[in-house]
């Protein structure tokens, strides 16, 4: 299954539920004993996602992190060796290569692991669950996409 | 105005100043979530979000989620005027729906979805079976931001993305979809791309079904009721929601009881034990419903047109089908009618309309896009 970094930005927003399983396996990857608070996290992912410097502390008040906190949660990931530090103004924080392939892995088997659970429960249950199959692109023509638009 | 001329002269403008390089954007205003599908860093993306805690958050200056307990009935009373802006995916407050679609473009160019609402072209879901003056109301609010609008239909953009073949060509879907929101849950039948129509009494009206006794609130309020009769524990409607969208497809599809931890409005911590028993109950009056709404409304088709509707199967979309098991017991339903028909769910349900309604505008846009 591919896993890229827009995915992931999308999964932890809206589920949280990779944070989770990053944090329990970051804990050890950083040294640390308490486990890696939200904010960290979506540091990390914020990162990955390439936003530049300017724009990252206007999207963390938008998802409403303090400026303060965020900077010093910044320190303590760069204390960690998480982040490296940025080279040039404008330049993306970047986040240490070794975590972004921990954390794609994590993306990965997670992923996989609640897919295979799914079928793997219903399998042994023989319950049929009936949802559509794979949906291929159905390419329109000019005059369908006219009237499916409503003024053909 | 009638709303064909209103769509007609909305979309006249906007092929007019179509460019190829147009970003393409799908939203379906929900009443609860408000829905949409982007393209971002090479990606379909889906993003959702709680029409009134956003608007809430932003009033009383503070974060507030969805709360279980007395806070629950407290915050809910204070975000009562603000809640519920748009009802059954028409705008029911203008002002409110405006402030908060700035705010949804300040964010959605904070985030990088887009540069300037310049650039997008915006595909508007609305029901087919709402009232047209709110319709074109509902439109104008976005039309404040966005210039380049093409209007679809919910059910019609969500079937449209599924396969629909005849002598092996492809063509425009001729299907039954639904569609099990919030607050209403449609039935509409779609003949060659659009809403059938039937005569009656020199009037053209559309063969569309909605109820909202089945929608997703009144399930809801159910849950609420049973888990009040069965357990003697009052607890709130968001919490009821949120044990529906948690736990009821471990304990009604894959039939598991489930023992959870809640707290009453009182805020006294309570134990309760879910079980298969109470989610048949609470999902039951849907089900029957709609099964029996079904053949009402295919017998209204002419027979050659009805044999073509129901030579593919029926799909359908919305937040309530998460629930795995559901598309299946209401197909078993509709067999103890002795209708042997097909249902199945939607791939990823509750954006069914707006991957859909991208695809559309995608497509739309490389086609007309100068």
């Amino acid at each position: 299954m591919k896993v890229d970094e827009t995915l992931l930005f999308n999964l932890i927003f809206k589920t949280g539920e990779l944070m989770y399983y990053t944090a329990k396996k970051l804990k050890y990857a950083a040294g640390r004993k308490q486990k890696y608070k939200s904010l960290q996290l979506t540091i990390i992912f914020l990162c990955l996602k390439k936003i530049k410097k300017d724009k990252f502390f206007e999207v963390m008040a938008s998802l409403g992190k303090r400026k303060d906190n965020v900077l010093r949660a910044h320190g303590k990931l760069l204390e960690d060796g998480i982040l490296d530090i940025e080279v040039d103004e404008g330049v993306y924080y970047k986040v240490n290569p070794k975590i972004k392939q921990e954390i794609m892995k994590i993306a990965e088997e997670k992923l996989y692991h609640v897919e295979k659970e799914q079928i793997e429960f219903a399998e042994s249950k023989e319950i049929e669950i009936k949802v559509a199959e794979k949906r291929e692109e159905t390419e329109y023509s000019k005059e369908q996409l006219e009237k499916l638009v409503g003024v053909g | 105005m009638s709303f064909q001329s209103y769509k007609q002269d909305l979309y006249d403008e906007t092929k007019k100043h179509l460019k190829k390089t147009d970003i393409s954007l799908a939203i379906e205003p929900g009443s609860n979530n408000f829905k949409m599908t982007y393209f971002l860093n090479g990606e379909t993306a889906n993003f959702e979000e709680l029409t009134c805690y956003r608007l809430i958050r932003q009033a009383f200056k503070r974060e507030l989620k969805p709360v279980w307990g007395k806070v629950a009935v407290d915050s809910a009373n204070k975000g009562k005027e603000l809640e519920w802006f748009i009802e059954g995916g028409v705008v029911k407050n203008e002002e409110l729906l405006k402030t908060y679609m700035q705010m949804m473009n300040e964010s959605m160019i904070k985030t990088g979805i887009y540069n300037s609402s310049g650039e997008v072209i915006l595909a508007i879901i609305l029901p087919a079976r709402a009232k047209e003056k709110l319709k074109i109301k509902t439109i104008e609010c976005f039309k404040k931001i966005y210039g380049k609008i093409i209007v679809l239909d919910e059910v019609t953009s969500m079937l449209a993305s599924y396969p629909c073949y005849e002598d092996g060509k492809k063509v425009l879907p001729t299907r039954l979809g639904g569609d099990f929101g919030a607050y209403t849950r449609d039935w509409v039948i779609v003949v060659d791309g659009l809403v059938a129509t039937k005569k009656v009494k020199d009037r053209v009206v559309e063969i569309c079904d909605s109820r909202r006794s089945d929608a997703g609130i009144h399930i809801d309020e159910l849950i609420q009721r049973l888990i009040g009769e069965h357990y003697g524990v009052e607890i709130s409607l968001d919490m009821a929601r949120e044990i529906k969208e948690l736990y009821w497809n471990m304990v009604f599809t894959y039939r598991k009881k489930k023992k959870i931890r809640l707290v009453d409005t009182s805020n006294r911590p309570e134990e309760i034990e879910l079980t298969p028993a109470i989610a048949d109950e609470s999902l039951a009056p849907t089900i029957e419903s709609s099964a029996s709404d079904i053949p009402k409304l295919l017998d209204l088709l002419d027979i050659s047109v009805r044999n073509r509707v129901i030579e593919d199967e029926m799909i359908i979309s919305g937040g309530l089908m998460k629930i795995e098991g559901l598309a299946g017991a209401i197909e078993v339903a509709l067999k103890e009618e002795e209708y042997d028909y097909s249902i199945i769910a939607a791939i990823n349900p509750k954006f069914g309309s707006t991957d859909g309604g991208f695809t559309i505008t995608r497509q739309f846009k490389e086609a007309f896009g100068k």
